[in-house]
């Protein structure tokens, strides 16, 4: 009679090598829910950044034109384009379409035109804004907003928010 | 334990079988496994609940602030400057009246143009944002000044409207309101014991007695969310 295959078994510590290995595979699973977590915790900090933004947009954008260019304390987007030519915008003499570096509309920190804090408790989120005046035509404002977390590196993950204002002649 | 005698053809298979020690042990290492799987589980299982409940929750005050945000825009619009209006008509912390003349006729009193919003008057009769027998509640839509209030929004603990005029001070008086400061505060649909909330919410007018009851440390996770909205139709 034949023998119904092999008998030897599995040794203890095959059968331990194959739980670590399931695990590890239980452990990524773990992953997936973790971000699940992350990806909400990200969708509400989106939510409120887009909210502050829009808060502060709406405070900014009730000034009259020419109280938002007063606002551009800093200067670097004021008076760049006294000849209304539109491409050399910063007028210093090259005809590169100047982009929103040379008016310092990325400005966060010190070297931007304004700061607020969130109105909650902690104040989570600081805001800055920026005006640049005639761009991207004459006799138009930008205001670029930005919205950072506290706890996070300025760099990750900001919510900016553009708007532009034009004078009524 | 595994026999080392030499098999013929014509041998029977082998019947030797598991011993009691090895039975045990095999026992021990499954359970081991199996318990391992099913905490993770387990786990998996309460954080998935957890986080839907938390994304309709941040869903809620999404929904709940859109319609505000957009009607307050439009609150004293009237094109054809016929409607003997203030625009904004109640202005309470929990309650706020308005009429927008959307088609220009110069009344307001077609579809849409009374609007309200806030909790139901039975749930917050004293109109401060906060149900009366505390708890949450649904934000309420209300056309016209009669009918009822339909729900906007739904598991919200506080609401607070913040009237400010164009100086940026708070204000009681209707012809005055030129911005409007939104504040809402939902809270979870169940609490969760493995969470602890320890913050303190309070609205766009600063520590506020009444919502402090919100910073109770107690399991349920909350959102609040709080905006401005400049009245462009209003004092023109």
């Amino acid at each position: 009679m034949k023998r119904l295959g092999n008998e030897a078994g599995f040794t203890l510590l095959e059968v331990m090598i194959a739980g670590v290995i399931l695990a590890i595979g239980i452990l990524t699973y773990a992953g997936l829910q973790i971000s699940a977590t992350k990806g909400n915790a990200t969708s509400i900090s989106i939510t409120s950044k887009s909210n502050w933004a829009a808060d502060q947009v709406e405070k900014l954008l009730s000034l009259s034109y020419n109280d938002l260019v007063l606002l551009d304390e800093d200067g670097d987007g004021t008076d760049q384009d006294p000849l209304g030519i539109g491409i050399d915008r910063d007028d210093n003499g090259d005809t590169i379409v100047d982009d929103d570096e040379n008016f310092g509309l990325h400005h966060i920190g010190a070297a931007a035109d304004g700061t607020a804090f969130s109105l909650d408790a902690n104040q989570t989120y600081t805001i800055f804004w920026n005006i640049a005046v005639d761009k991207p035509l004459v006799d138009t404002v930008t205001v670029h907003v930005i919205v950072i977390s506290k706890k996070q590196n300025a760099a990750q993950k900001s919510v900016e928010f553009d708007y532009i204002k034009a004078k009524i002649i | 334990m595994f026999s080392k005698r030499s098999l013929k053809a014509t041998d029977p298979p082998s019947s030797a079988g598991f011993t009691l020690i090895e039975i045990m042990i095999a026992l021990a290492i499954s359970g081991f496994i199996l318990s391992g799987v099913y905490s993770a589980y387990i786990n998996q299982q309460k954080s998935y609940i957890t986080q839907g409940r938390v994304a309709e929750m941040q869903q809620n005050l999404r929904a709940a602030m859109f319609p505000l945000v957009s009607t307050i825009r439009m609150a004293g619009y009237d094109p054809s400057g016929n409607v003997d209006s203030l625009g904004i008509t109640l202005a309470e912390p929990g309650r706020i009246s308005m009429q927008i003349d959307w088609n220009g006729d110069g009344d307001t009193s077609d579809d849409r143009e009374l609007i309200d919003f806030g909790f139901p008057v039975r749930i917050d009769s004293d109109h401060d944002g906060i149900p009366d027998a505390g708890g949450s509640a649904s934000l309420g839509r209300q056309y016209k000044g009669a009918g009822g209030y339909h729900p906007i929004g739904d598991n919200l603990e506080s609401i607070e409207f913040l009237y400010l005029d164009k100086d940026g001070n708070v204000t009681a008086e209707l012809a005055d309101i030129r911005l409007i400061q939104i504040s809402l505060l939902t809270i979870i649909s169940k609490p969760d014991r493995d969470f602890t909330n320890r913050t303190t919410y309070n609205p766009a007018s600063g520590d506020n007695a009444d919502w402090k009851r919100a910073a109770n440390i107690d399991n349920f996770r909350r959102r609040l969310l709080i905006t401005t909205v400049v009245c462009r139709n209003m004092g023109l």
